[in-house]
Protein backbone atom coordinates (compact mmCIF):
# COMPACT_ATOMS: atom_id res chain seq x y z
CA UNK A 1 0.00 0.00 0.00
CA UNK A 2 2.70 2.47 0.99
CA UNK A 3 4.74 1.55 -2.07
CA UNK A 4 1.66 1.86 -4.29
CA UNK A 5 0.96 5.33 -2.97
CA UNK A 6 4.58 6.31 -3.54
CA UNK A 7 4.46 5.06 -7.13
CA UNK A 8 1.14 6.79 -7.78
CA UNK A 9 2.41 10.18 -6.65
CA UNK A 10 5.95 10.42 -8.02
CA UNK A 11 7.03 11.64 -11.48
CA UNK A 12 3.61 12.94 -12.47
CA UNK A 13 1.90 9.86 -11.16
CA UNK A 14 0.81 6.58 -12.62
CA UNK A 15 -2.05 4.21 -11.80
CA UNK A 16 -1.47 1.15 -9.65
CA UNK A 17 -3.63 -1.94 -9.36
CA UNK A 18 -3.79 -3.90 -6.11
CA UNK A 19 -5.72 -7.16 -6.08
CA UNK A 20 -6.30 -8.25 -2.48
CA UNK A 21 -7.31 -11.90 -2.28
CA UNK A 22 -9.72 -12.67 0.55
CA UNK A 23 -12.88 -14.57 1.40
CA UNK A 24 -16.32 -13.24 2.29
CA UNK A 25 -17.04 -14.89 5.62
CA UNK A 26 -20.35 -13.23 6.39
CA UNK A 27 -23.46 -13.34 4.26
CA UNK A 28 -23.51 -10.80 1.44
CA UNK A 29 -26.08 -8.80 3.43
CA UNK A 30 -28.85 -9.24 5.95
CA UNK A 31 -31.16 -10.14 3.07
CA UNK A 32 -28.86 -12.92 1.86
CA UNK A 33 -28.57 -16.46 3.21
CA UNK A 34 -25.28 -17.52 1.68
CA UNK A 35 -25.63 -21.15 2.80
CA UNK A 36 -28.13 -21.49 -0.02
CA UNK A 37 -25.18 -21.46 -2.42
CA UNK A 38 -22.09 -22.55 -0.42
CA UNK A 39 -21.22 -25.10 2.29
CA UNK A 40 -20.85 -24.04 5.92
CA UNK A 41 -17.60 -25.97 6.23
CA UNK A 42 -16.04 -23.73 3.58
CA UNK A 43 -16.86 -20.67 5.65
CA UNK A 44 -15.63 -22.26 8.89
CA UNK A 45 -12.29 -23.09 7.29
CA UNK A 46 -11.61 -19.47 6.35
CA UNK A 47 -12.94 -18.16 9.63
CA UNK A 48 -10.63 -20.39 11.66
CA UNK A 49 -7.52 -20.72 9.54
CA UNK A 50 -7.05 -17.52 7.65
CA UNK A 51 -8.83 -14.83 9.62
CA UNK A 52 -7.04 -11.44 9.41
CA UNK A 53 -7.92 -10.57 13.01
CA UNK A 54 -6.65 -13.89 14.34
CA UNK A 55 -3.45 -13.55 12.32
CA UNK A 56 -2.79 -10.03 13.53
CA UNK A 57 -3.49 -11.07 17.11
CA UNK A 58 -0.99 -13.91 16.88
CA UNK A 59 1.60 -11.60 15.40
CA UNK A 60 1.07 -9.03 18.16
CA UNK A 61 1.25 -11.70 20.88
CA UNK A 62 4.47 -13.02 19.37
CA UNK A 63 5.96 -9.53 19.63
CA UNK A 64 4.77 -9.16 23.21
CA UNK A 65 2.45 -6.18 22.68
CA UNK A 66 -0.79 -8.11 23.20
CA UNK A 67 -2.02 -10.73 25.64
CA UNK A 68 -5.17 -12.40 27.00
CA UNK A 69 -5.71 -9.67 29.56
CA UNK A 70 -5.62 -6.90 26.95
CA UNK A 71 -7.87 -8.96 24.68
CA UNK A 72 -10.45 -9.35 27.45
CA UNK A 73 -10.35 -5.64 28.34
CA UNK A 74 -10.62 -4.57 24.71
CA UNK A 75 -13.59 -6.83 24.03
CA UNK A 76 -15.45 -5.50 27.08
CA UNK A 77 -14.67 -1.86 26.39
CA UNK A 78 -15.52 -2.01 22.71
CA UNK A 79 -18.73 -3.91 23.37
CA UNK A 80 -19.76 -1.39 26.02
CA UNK A 81 -18.98 1.58 23.73
CA UNK A 82 -20.89 0.11 20.81
CA UNK A 83 -23.95 -0.75 22.88
CA UNK A 84 -23.94 2.70 24.46
CA UNK A 85 -23.82 4.38 21.04
CA UNK A 86 -26.42 1.96 19.70
CA UNK A 87 -28.84 2.85 22.48
CA UNK A 88 -28.22 6.58 22.01
CA UNK A 89 -28.88 6.26 18.28
CA UNK A 90 -32.10 4.34 18.93
CA UNK A 91 -33.39 7.14 21.16
CA UNK A 92 -32.49 9.89 18.69
CA UNK A 93 -35.15 11.37 16.47
CA UNK A 94 -34.90 10.82 12.75
CA UNK A 95 -33.89 13.82 10.59
CA UNK A 96 -36.55 16.43 9.73
CA UNK A 97 -38.97 15.30 7.02
CA UNK A 98 -37.86 18.38 5.13
CA UNK A 99 -34.57 16.61 4.34
CA UNK A 100 -36.59 14.41 1.98
CA UNK A 101 -36.71 17.35 -0.44
CA UNK A 102 -33.36 19.00 0.21
CA UNK A 103 -30.05 18.48 -1.60
CA UNK A 104 -31.66 17.21 -4.80
CA UNK A 105 -30.32 20.43 -6.30
CA UNK A 106 -28.17 23.05 -4.62
CA UNK A 107 -31.32 25.12 -4.10
CA UNK A 108 -34.88 23.95 -3.57
CA UNK A 109 -36.65 24.23 -6.94
CA UNK A 110 -40.18 25.66 -7.21
CA UNK A 111 -41.44 22.15 -7.99
CA UNK A 112 -39.88 20.65 -4.86
CA UNK A 113 -41.07 23.56 -2.77
CA UNK A 114 -44.63 23.07 -4.02
CA UNK A 115 -44.41 19.33 -3.36
CA UNK A 116 -43.12 19.92 0.17
CA UNK A 117 -46.13 22.14 0.83
CA UNK A 118 -48.40 19.52 -0.72
CA UNK A 119 -47.08 16.87 1.68
CA UNK A 120 -47.51 19.25 4.63
CA UNK A 121 -51.14 19.87 3.71
CA UNK A 122 -51.71 16.15 3.37
CA UNK A 123 -50.23 15.44 6.82
CA UNK A 124 -52.41 18.21 8.27
CA UNK A 125 -55.44 16.60 6.69
CA UNK A 126 -54.69 13.02 7.78
CA UNK A 127 -52.81 13.30 11.10
CA UNK A 128 -53.96 9.89 12.33
CA UNK A 129 -52.49 8.11 9.30
CA UNK A 130 -48.85 9.09 9.96
CA UNK A 131 -46.55 9.02 12.96
CA UNK A 132 -44.50 12.19 12.57
CA UNK A 133 -43.42 12.27 16.21
CA UNK A 134 -40.24 10.31 15.56
CA UNK A 135 -38.96 12.97 13.16
CA UNK A 136 -37.19 16.12 14.29
CA UNK A 137 -39.63 19.01 14.21
CA UNK A 138 -42.51 16.79 13.13
CA UNK A 139 -44.49 18.04 10.18
CA UNK A 140 -43.65 21.68 10.92
CA UNK A 141 -40.23 21.15 9.32
CA UNK A 142 -42.12 21.14 6.02
CA UNK A 143 -43.07 24.79 6.43
CA UNK A 144 -41.09 27.14 4.20
CA UNK B 1 -23.64 -2.66 -27.47
CA UNK B 2 -23.15 -4.75 -30.58
CA UNK B 3 -25.87 -2.90 -32.48
CA UNK B 4 -24.38 0.38 -31.38
CA UNK B 5 -20.87 -0.51 -32.49
CA UNK B 6 -22.13 -1.66 -35.88
CA UNK B 7 -23.53 1.80 -36.63
CA UNK B 8 -20.39 3.67 -35.69
CA UNK B 9 -17.12 4.13 -37.49
CA UNK B 10 -14.68 1.34 -36.60
CA UNK B 11 -12.61 2.63 -33.69
CA UNK B 12 -9.36 2.33 -35.58
CA UNK B 13 -10.58 4.96 -38.05
CA UNK B 14 -11.65 7.30 -35.30
CA UNK B 15 -8.38 6.82 -33.47
CA UNK B 16 -6.56 7.72 -36.66
CA UNK B 17 -8.69 10.83 -37.05
CA UNK B 18 -8.07 11.97 -33.51
CA UNK B 19 -4.32 11.54 -33.80
CA UNK B 20 -4.09 14.12 -36.57
CA UNK B 21 -3.94 17.80 -35.58
CA UNK B 22 -6.30 18.75 -38.38
CA UNK B 23 -7.63 15.79 -40.41
CA UNK B 24 -8.47 16.81 -43.99
CA UNK B 25 -11.98 15.40 -43.81
CA UNK B 26 -13.07 17.47 -40.86
CA UNK B 27 -11.19 20.56 -41.97
CA UNK B 28 -13.09 20.59 -45.23
CA UNK B 29 -16.39 19.24 -44.04
CA UNK B 30 -19.59 20.68 -42.68
CA UNK B 31 -21.29 19.00 -39.72
CA UNK B 32 -23.53 17.15 -42.14
CA UNK B 33 -20.45 15.60 -43.68
CA UNK B 34 -19.19 14.76 -40.21
CA UNK B 35 -22.45 12.95 -39.66
CA UNK B 36 -22.08 11.22 -43.01
CA UNK B 37 -18.64 10.07 -41.99
CA UNK B 38 -20.23 8.08 -39.19
CA UNK B 39 -23.38 6.99 -40.93
CA UNK B 40 -22.30 6.16 -44.47
CA UNK B 41 -18.62 6.63 -45.34
CA UNK B 42 -19.45 6.27 -49.04
CA UNK B 43 -21.13 9.65 -48.93
CA UNK B 44 -17.76 11.28 -48.58
CA UNK B 45 -17.95 11.31 -52.37
CA UNK B 46 -20.47 14.15 -52.21
CA UNK B 47 -19.53 17.15 -54.30
CA UNK B 48 -17.34 19.60 -52.32
CA UNK B 49 -19.39 22.52 -53.60
CA UNK B 50 -22.24 21.27 -51.44
CA UNK B 51 -20.42 22.39 -48.33
CA UNK B 52 -19.85 25.91 -49.56
CA UNK B 53 -23.57 26.48 -50.09
CA UNK B 54 -25.21 29.26 -48.05
CA UNK B 55 -26.32 28.34 -44.49
CA UNK B 56 -30.00 28.41 -45.39
CA UNK B 57 -29.51 25.36 -47.57
CA UNK B 58 -28.37 23.31 -44.58
CA UNK B 59 -31.78 22.02 -43.63
CA UNK B 60 -33.52 18.74 -43.10
CA UNK B 61 -34.01 18.50 -46.88
CA UNK B 62 -30.44 19.22 -47.90
CA UNK B 63 -30.24 15.80 -49.55
CA UNK B 64 -33.75 15.55 -50.94
CA UNK B 65 -35.08 17.13 -54.10
CA UNK B 66 -36.37 20.09 -52.08
CA UNK B 67 -39.96 21.00 -51.26
CA UNK B 68 -42.71 19.53 -53.46
CA UNK B 69 -43.53 22.00 -56.25
CA UNK B 70 -46.94 22.97 -54.87
CA UNK B 71 -45.98 23.03 -51.20
CA UNK B 72 -47.12 26.14 -49.39
CA UNK B 73 -46.22 25.27 -45.82
CA UNK B 74 -43.32 22.80 -45.81
CA UNK B 75 -40.75 25.11 -47.32
CA UNK B 76 -37.14 25.10 -46.16
CA UNK B 77 -36.51 27.33 -43.15
CA UNK B 78 -34.80 30.52 -44.23
CA UNK B 79 -32.41 31.01 -41.33
CA UNK B 80 -31.22 34.20 -42.95
CA UNK B 81 -34.52 35.97 -42.31
CA UNK B 82 -36.32 34.15 -39.49
CA UNK B 83 -37.20 36.55 -36.66
CA UNK B 84 -35.96 33.94 -34.18
CA UNK B 85 -32.39 34.99 -34.93
CA UNK B 86 -30.79 38.38 -34.26
CA UNK B 87 -29.59 39.44 -37.70
CA UNK B 88 -28.31 42.82 -36.55
CA UNK B 89 -26.20 43.94 -33.64
CA UNK B 90 -29.08 46.12 -32.50
CA UNK B 91 -31.49 43.18 -32.49
CA UNK B 92 -29.07 41.12 -30.39
CA UNK B 93 -28.37 43.85 -27.86
CA UNK B 94 -32.03 44.74 -27.38
CA UNK B 95 -32.56 41.45 -25.52
CA UNK B 96 -33.82 42.52 -22.06
CA UNK B 97 -32.27 39.47 -20.42
CA UNK B 98 -28.76 40.69 -21.16
CA UNK B 99 -26.88 42.61 -18.45
CA UNK B 100 -26.55 46.37 -19.00
CA UNK B 101 -22.81 46.29 -19.72
CA UNK B 102 -23.36 43.65 -22.40
CA UNK B 103 -26.19 45.59 -24.01
CA UNK B 104 -23.78 48.45 -24.50
CA UNK B 105 -21.00 46.26 -25.87
CA UNK B 106 -19.99 44.71 -29.17
CA UNK B 107 -21.39 41.75 -31.07
CA UNK B 108 -19.96 39.34 -33.61
CA UNK B 109 -21.61 37.16 -36.22
CA UNK B 110 -21.53 33.54 -35.03
CA UNK B 111 -23.19 30.26 -35.84
CA UNK B 112 -24.13 27.79 -33.13
CA UNK B 113 -20.86 25.87 -33.01
CA UNK B 114 -18.88 29.10 -32.88
CA UNK B 115 -21.01 30.37 -30.00
CA UNK B 116 -20.47 27.12 -28.10
CA UNK B 117 -16.74 27.42 -28.79
CA UNK B 118 -16.76 31.02 -27.57
CA UNK B 119 -18.60 30.11 -24.35
CA UNK B 120 -16.14 27.31 -23.59
CA UNK B 121 -13.19 29.56 -24.39
CA UNK B 122 -14.46 32.18 -21.94
CA UNK B 123 -15.04 29.54 -19.27
CA UNK B 124 -11.57 28.03 -19.75
CA UNK B 125 -10.00 31.50 -19.64
CA UNK B 126 -11.74 32.72 -16.51
CA UNK B 127 -11.54 29.60 -14.34
CA UNK B 128 -8.63 27.18 -14.16
CA UNK B 129 -10.86 24.46 -12.75
CA UNK B 130 -12.71 24.23 -16.09
CA UNK B 131 -11.62 21.34 -18.34
CA UNK B 132 -12.99 19.98 -21.61
CA UNK B 133 -12.69 16.36 -22.71
CA UNK B 134 -14.39 13.67 -24.72
CA UNK B 135 -13.88 11.74 -27.94
CA UNK B 136 -11.95 13.73 -30.58
CA UNK B 137 -12.28 17.11 -28.86
CA UNK B 138 -8.54 17.84 -29.02
CA UNK B 139 -8.35 18.61 -32.74
CA UNK B 140 -11.56 20.63 -32.60
CA UNK B 141 -14.30 18.05 -32.30
CA UNK B 142 -16.37 16.44 -35.03
CA UNK B 143 -18.60 19.55 -35.15
CA UNK B 144 -15.77 22.02 -34.54
CA UNK B 145 -17.11 23.14 -31.17
CA UNK B 146 -13.65 22.86 -29.58
CA UNK B 147 -11.57 24.37 -32.42
CA UNK B 148 -8.30 25.93 -31.15
CA UNK B 149 -9.13 25.35 -27.49
CA UNK B 150 -6.36 22.82 -26.93
CA UNK B 151 -3.78 25.11 -28.52
CA UNK B 152 -4.95 28.05 -26.41
CA UNK B 153 -5.48 26.39 -23.03
CA UNK B 154 -3.19 23.36 -23.17
CA UNK B 155 -3.56 19.64 -23.55
CA UNK B 156 -3.95 19.11 -19.82
CA UNK B 157 -7.24 21.04 -19.93
CA UNK B 158 -8.56 20.15 -23.39
CA UNK B 159 -7.94 16.52 -24.25
CA UNK B 160 -9.20 13.32 -25.84
CA UNK B 161 -10.40 10.42 -23.74
CA UNK B 162 -10.54 6.73 -24.63
CA UNK B 163 -13.71 5.79 -26.52
CA UNK B 164 -15.87 4.96 -23.53
CA UNK B 165 -18.94 7.01 -22.61
CA UNK B 166 -19.29 5.50 -19.15
CA UNK B 167 -15.62 6.28 -18.55
CA UNK B 168 -16.06 9.88 -19.77
CA UNK B 169 -19.00 10.39 -17.43
CA UNK B 170 -17.45 8.71 -14.40
CA UNK B 171 -14.24 10.65 -14.99
CA UNK B 172 -16.20 13.92 -15.10
CA UNK B 173 -18.06 13.02 -11.92
CA UNK B 174 -14.77 12.33 -10.16
CA UNK B 175 -13.38 15.71 -11.22
CA UNK B 176 -16.53 17.55 -10.16
CA UNK B 177 -16.56 15.75 -6.80
CA UNK B 178 -13.12 17.27 -6.20
CA UNK B 179 -14.35 20.77 -7.00
CA UNK B 180 -13.41 21.01 -10.67
CA UNK B 181 -15.77 22.21 -13.41
CA UNK B 182 -15.46 19.57 -16.16
CA UNK B 183 -17.21 19.91 -19.52
CA UNK B 184 -17.70 16.34 -20.72
CA UNK B 185 -18.65 15.91 -24.35
CA UNK B 186 -20.67 12.94 -25.56
CA UNK B 187 -20.15 12.96 -29.31
CA UNK B 188 -23.81 12.29 -30.19
CA UNK B 189 -26.74 12.24 -27.77
CA UNK B 190 -27.50 8.81 -29.22
CA UNK B 191 -24.39 7.47 -27.45
CA UNK B 192 -25.10 8.79 -23.97
CA UNK B 193 -26.80 5.53 -22.96
CA UNK B 194 -23.59 3.67 -22.01
CA UNK B 195 -23.14 6.53 -19.49
CA UNK B 196 -26.71 6.46 -18.23
CA UNK B 197 -25.93 4.62 -15.02
CA UNK B 198 -23.22 7.16 -14.16
CA UNK B 199 -25.63 10.03 -14.83
CA UNK B 200 -28.67 8.61 -13.06
CA UNK B 201 -27.21 6.72 -10.12
CA UNK B 202 -24.11 8.84 -9.49
CA UNK B 203 -24.16 12.40 -10.84
CA UNK B 204 -27.81 13.09 -10.09
CA UNK B 205 -27.82 11.56 -6.61
CA UNK B 206 -24.37 12.57 -5.38
CA UNK B 207 -25.39 15.61 -3.32
CA UNK B 208 -28.58 14.02 -2.00
CA UNK B 209 -26.76 10.86 -0.94
CA UNK B 210 -23.92 12.84 0.65
CA UNK B 211 -26.39 14.76 2.80
CA UNK B 212 -24.81 16.77 5.59
CA UNK B 213 -21.30 16.02 4.37
CA UNK B 214 -21.93 18.63 1.71
CA UNK B 215 -20.03 17.09 -1.21
CA UNK B 216 -21.58 17.41 -4.67
CA UNK B 217 -20.79 17.25 -8.38
CA UNK B 218 -22.42 20.57 -9.24
CA UNK B 219 -19.50 21.57 -11.45
CA UNK B 220 -20.30 18.91 -14.05
CA UNK B 221 -21.64 19.92 -17.47
CA UNK B 222 -22.37 17.25 -20.09
CA UNK B 223 -22.66 18.54 -23.66
CA UNK B 224 -24.05 16.49 -26.53
CA UNK B 225 -25.28 17.16 -30.08
CA UNK B 226 -28.92 16.13 -30.50
CA UNK B 227 -31.82 16.20 -32.92
CA UNK B 228 -32.38 15.38 -36.57
CA UNK B 229 -29.99 16.47 -39.28
CA UNK B 230 -31.68 15.21 -42.42
CA UNK B 231 -30.11 11.78 -42.67
CA UNK B 232 -28.87 10.75 -39.24
CA UNK B 233 -31.18 7.72 -39.06
CA UNK B 234 -31.34 5.70 -35.83
CA UNK B 235 -28.14 6.71 -34.09
CA UNK B 236 -27.45 10.31 -35.12
CA UNK B 237 -30.86 11.92 -34.70
CA UNK B 238 -32.08 11.26 -31.20
CA UNK B 239 -33.48 13.81 -28.77
CA UNK B 240 -33.27 12.10 -25.38
CA UNK B 241 -34.14 15.15 -23.25
CA UNK B 242 -37.28 13.47 -21.89
CA UNK B 243 -35.21 10.70 -20.37
CA UNK B 244 -33.17 13.22 -18.40
CA UNK B 245 -36.21 15.11 -17.15
CA UNK B 246 -37.24 12.09 -15.13
CA UNK B 247 -34.01 12.26 -13.12
CA UNK B 248 -34.15 14.58 -10.08
CA UNK B 249 -30.80 16.25 -9.54
CA UNK B 250 -30.00 17.00 -13.19
CA UNK B 251 -30.74 20.21 -15.03
CA UNK B 252 -31.63 19.76 -18.70
CA UNK B 253 -31.00 22.67 -21.07
CA UNK B 254 -31.55 22.94 -24.84
CA UNK B 255 -30.81 26.22 -26.71
CA UNK B 256 -32.42 27.46 -29.93
CA UNK B 257 -29.75 29.81 -31.30
CA UNK B 258 -26.10 30.91 -31.04
CA UNK B 259 -26.79 33.76 -28.61
CA UNK B 260 -28.93 31.51 -26.44
CA UNK B 261 -26.36 28.72 -26.55
CA UNK B 262 -23.53 30.95 -25.36
CA UNK B 263 -25.47 32.46 -22.45
CA UNK B 264 -27.10 29.21 -21.37
CA UNK B 265 -23.88 27.19 -21.63
CA UNK B 266 -21.97 29.69 -19.50
CA UNK B 267 -24.79 29.55 -16.94
CA UNK B 268 -24.59 25.75 -17.01
CA UNK B 269 -20.81 25.68 -16.50
CA UNK B 270 -21.07 28.12 -13.59
CA UNK B 271 -24.12 26.40 -12.07
CA UNK B 272 -23.62 24.35 -8.93
CA UNK B 273 -25.88 21.58 -10.19
CA UNK B 274 -24.92 19.01 -12.84
CA UNK B 275 -26.31 20.10 -16.22
CA UNK B 276 -27.08 18.10 -19.35
CA UNK B 277 -26.67 20.52 -22.26
CA UNK B 278 -28.13 19.39 -25.59
CA UNK B 279 -27.11 21.14 -28.82
CA UNK B 280 -29.39 20.81 -31.89
CA UNK B 281 -26.76 19.84 -34.43
CA UNK B 282 -28.73 20.86 -37.51
CA UNK B 283 -28.27 24.42 -36.23
CA UNK B 284 -24.52 24.21 -35.71
CA UNK B 285 -23.90 25.94 -39.04
CA UNK B 286 -27.40 26.89 -40.16
CA UNK B 287 -28.29 29.26 -37.32
CA UNK B 288 -26.20 32.44 -37.65
CA UNK B 289 -26.75 35.63 -35.69
CA UNK B 290 -25.03 38.49 -33.92
CA UNK B 291 -23.76 37.34 -30.51
CA UNK B 292 -22.36 39.60 -27.76
CA UNK B 293 -18.60 39.03 -27.64
CA UNK B 294 -18.19 39.34 -23.86
CA UNK B 295 -19.27 36.88 -21.19
CA UNK B 296 -22.93 36.77 -20.20
CA UNK B 297 -25.32 34.26 -18.69
CA UNK B 298 -28.93 33.63 -19.56
CA UNK B 299 -31.15 32.32 -16.76
CA UNK B 300 -31.66 28.59 -16.26
CA UNK B 301 -35.17 27.27 -15.53
CA UNK B 302 -36.67 30.31 -17.25
CA UNK B 303 -38.75 30.11 -20.42
CA UNK B 304 -38.84 32.96 -22.92
CA UNK B 305 -41.90 34.34 -24.69
CA UNK B 306 -40.59 34.79 -28.24
CA UNK B 307 -43.75 36.25 -29.67
CA UNK B 308 -46.86 37.59 -27.92
CA UNK B 309 -50.27 36.36 -29.00
CA UNK B 310 -53.85 36.23 -27.77
CA UNK B 311 -55.46 33.08 -29.19
CA UNK B 312 -53.12 30.07 -28.98
CA UNK B 313 -49.98 29.28 -27.00
CA UNK B 314 -47.32 27.21 -28.76
CA UNK B 315 -44.60 25.72 -26.53
CA UNK B 316 -41.42 24.24 -27.94
CA UNK B 317 -37.61 24.30 -27.78
CA UNK B 318 -34.60 23.77 -30.04
CA UNK B 319 -34.88 23.57 -33.82
CA UNK B 320 -38.67 22.88 -33.93
CA UNK B 321 -39.17 26.50 -32.85
CA UNK B 322 -38.24 27.59 -36.37
CA UNK B 323 -40.94 25.32 -37.81
CA UNK B 324 -43.37 26.75 -35.25
CA UNK B 325 -42.56 30.30 -36.31
CA UNK B 326 -43.18 29.45 -39.97
CA UNK B 327 -46.47 27.74 -39.14
CA UNK B 328 -47.58 30.65 -36.96
CA UNK B 329 -46.79 33.19 -39.64
CA UNK B 330 -48.87 31.27 -42.16
CA UNK B 331 -51.70 30.62 -39.69
CA UNK B 332 -51.94 34.28 -38.74
CA UNK B 333 -52.20 35.14 -42.43
CA UNK B 334 -54.83 32.49 -43.17
CA UNK B 335 -57.08 32.47 -40.09
CA UNK B 336 -59.28 35.54 -40.12
CA UNK B 337 -62.65 34.08 -39.13
CA UNK B 338 -61.87 33.31 -35.50
CA UNK B 339 -60.30 35.93 -33.33
CA UNK B 340 -61.07 37.92 -30.22
CA UNK B 341 -59.96 41.46 -29.43
CA UNK B 342 -58.38 41.97 -32.83
CA UNK B 343 -56.60 39.86 -35.43
CA UNK B 344 -55.87 36.20 -34.76
CA UNK B 345 -52.50 35.85 -33.03
CA UNK B 346 -50.35 33.07 -31.60
CA UNK B 347 -47.98 33.23 -28.64
CA UNK B 348 -44.70 31.28 -28.98
CA UNK B 349 -42.69 30.14 -25.95
CA UNK B 350 -39.21 28.64 -25.86
CA UNK B 351 -38.85 26.43 -22.76
CA UNK B 352 -35.02 26.56 -22.94
CA UNK B 353 -34.62 24.61 -19.71
CA UNK B 354 -36.57 21.38 -20.08
CA UNK B 355 -36.20 20.52 -16.39
CA UNK B 356 -36.65 22.03 -13.84
CA UNK B 357 -38.90 23.94 -16.20
CA UNK B 358 -40.66 27.28 -16.00
CA UNK B 359 -44.26 26.33 -15.30
CA UNK B 360 -45.41 29.81 -14.41
CA UNK B 361 -44.57 31.36 -17.78
CA UNK B 362 -46.45 28.62 -19.63
CA UNK B 363 -49.45 28.63 -17.29
CA UNK B 364 -49.75 32.41 -17.44
CA UNK B 365 -49.74 32.29 -21.22
CA UNK B 366 -52.35 29.52 -21.44
CA UNK B 367 -54.59 31.37 -18.96
CA UNK B 368 -54.51 34.24 -21.43
CA UNK B 369 -55.00 32.31 -24.68
CA UNK B 370 -57.07 29.32 -23.53
CA UNK B 371 -55.30 26.94 -25.95
CA UNK B 372 -51.96 25.16 -25.95
CA UNK B 373 -49.92 23.16 -28.46
CA UNK B 374 -46.62 21.56 -27.47
CA UNK B 375 -44.13 20.73 -30.20
CA UNK B 376 -41.05 18.52 -29.92
CA UNK B 377 -39.04 16.23 -32.15
CA UNK B 378 -38.76 13.25 -29.85
CA UNK B 379 -41.53 10.67 -29.52
CA UNK B 380 -44.93 11.83 -28.45
CA UNK B 381 -45.30 9.08 -25.82
CA UNK B 382 -44.05 10.21 -22.41
CA UNK B 383 -42.55 13.29 -24.04
CA UNK B 384 -42.18 16.82 -22.73
CA UNK B 385 -45.63 17.56 -24.16
CA UNK B 386 -47.15 15.05 -21.75
CA UNK B 387 -45.63 16.85 -18.76
CA UNK B 388 -46.78 20.26 -20.01
CA UNK B 389 -50.30 19.01 -20.74
CA UNK B 390 -50.67 17.34 -17.34
CA UNK B 391 -49.40 20.44 -15.55
CA UNK B 392 -51.89 22.67 -17.38
CA UNK B 393 -54.74 20.35 -16.49
CA UNK B 394 -53.72 20.10 -12.83
CA UNK B 395 -53.61 23.85 -12.35
CA UNK B 396 -57.13 24.87 -11.37
CA UNK B 397 -56.83 28.45 -12.66
CA UNK B 398 -55.54 27.29 -16.03
CA UNK B 399 -57.74 24.24 -16.50
CA UNK B 400 -60.94 26.30 -16.34
CA UNK B 401 -59.58 28.53 -19.08
CA UNK B 402 -59.00 25.75 -21.62
CA UNK B 403 -61.08 26.14 -24.79
CA UNK B 404 -59.61 23.03 -26.40
CA UNK B 405 -57.56 20.02 -25.29
CA UNK B 406 -53.82 20.55 -25.03
CA UNK B 407 -52.40 19.27 -28.30
CA UNK B 408 -49.03 17.66 -28.97
CA UNK B 409 -47.19 17.71 -32.29
CA UNK B 410 -44.22 15.39 -31.95
CA UNK B 411 -42.29 12.51 -33.43
CA UNK B 412 -44.22 9.27 -33.82
CA UNK B 413 -43.61 6.47 -31.36
CA UNK B 414 -41.00 4.90 -33.61
CA UNK B 415 -37.25 5.07 -34.02
CA UNK B 416 -35.93 7.81 -36.29
CA UNK B 417 -35.97 6.32 -39.78
CA UNK B 418 -33.46 7.17 -42.49
CA UNK B 419 -35.80 7.20 -45.46
CA UNK B 420 -38.89 8.63 -43.73
CA UNK B 421 -37.45 11.41 -41.60
CA UNK B 422 -39.56 14.06 -43.27
CA UNK B 423 -42.76 12.24 -42.32
CA UNK B 424 -41.61 11.87 -38.71
CA UNK B 425 -40.48 15.30 -37.56
CA UNK B 426 -43.09 17.89 -36.53
CA UNK B 427 -42.97 19.93 -39.73
CA UNK B 428 -44.62 23.23 -40.56
CA UNK B 429 -47.75 21.64 -42.04
CA UNK B 430 -48.39 19.49 -38.97
CA UNK B 431 -47.95 22.44 -36.62
CA UNK B 432 -50.17 24.61 -38.82
CA UNK B 433 -52.82 21.87 -38.77
CA UNK B 434 -52.68 21.64 -34.98
CA UNK B 435 -53.22 25.40 -34.67
CA UNK B 436 -56.19 25.10 -37.01
CA UNK B 437 -57.65 22.10 -35.17
CA UNK B 438 -57.27 23.79 -31.80
CA UNK B 439 -59.02 26.93 -33.06
CA UNK B 440 -61.85 24.93 -34.62
CA UNK B 441 -62.40 22.70 -31.58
Amino acid sequence: MAQARKMALQDGGKPVLLECLSYRVGHHSTSDDSFAYRAKVEVEDWKRRDNPISRLRKWMEARGCWDDSKEKDARETIRKDILKTFNEAEREKKPPIRALFEDVYEELTPDLHAQMKQLKNHLDKYPEEYDVGEYEGGKSSLES
Amino acid sequence: MKATSVSRVPRVLRAAASSQPCPPLFAAASPTAASQFFVAPRRRQQSPSLFSAPPSSVSRRAYSSGAPPNARLNLPIDYGTTPLLAHTSQAALSNPELPAEIRGGATKRMNLYQAVNDAMSIALAEDESVLLFGEDVAFGGVFRCSMNLKDTYGDERVFNTPLSEQGIMGFGIGLAAEGMRPIAEIQFADYVYPAFDQLVNEAAKFRYRDGGNGRHVGGLTVRMPCGVVGHGALYHSQSPESLFTHIPGLRVVLPRSPMQAKGLLLAAIRSNDPVVFLEPKILYRAAVEQVPVDAYELPLSKAEVLKEGADVTVVSYGQPLYNCMSAIKQAEADFTEKSKDGPFSVELIDLRTIYPWDKETVLRSVRKTGRCIVVHESMVNQGVGAEVAATIQEDSDTFVRLEAPVMRVAGWSTHMPLAFEKFTVPDVARIYDAIKTSMQY
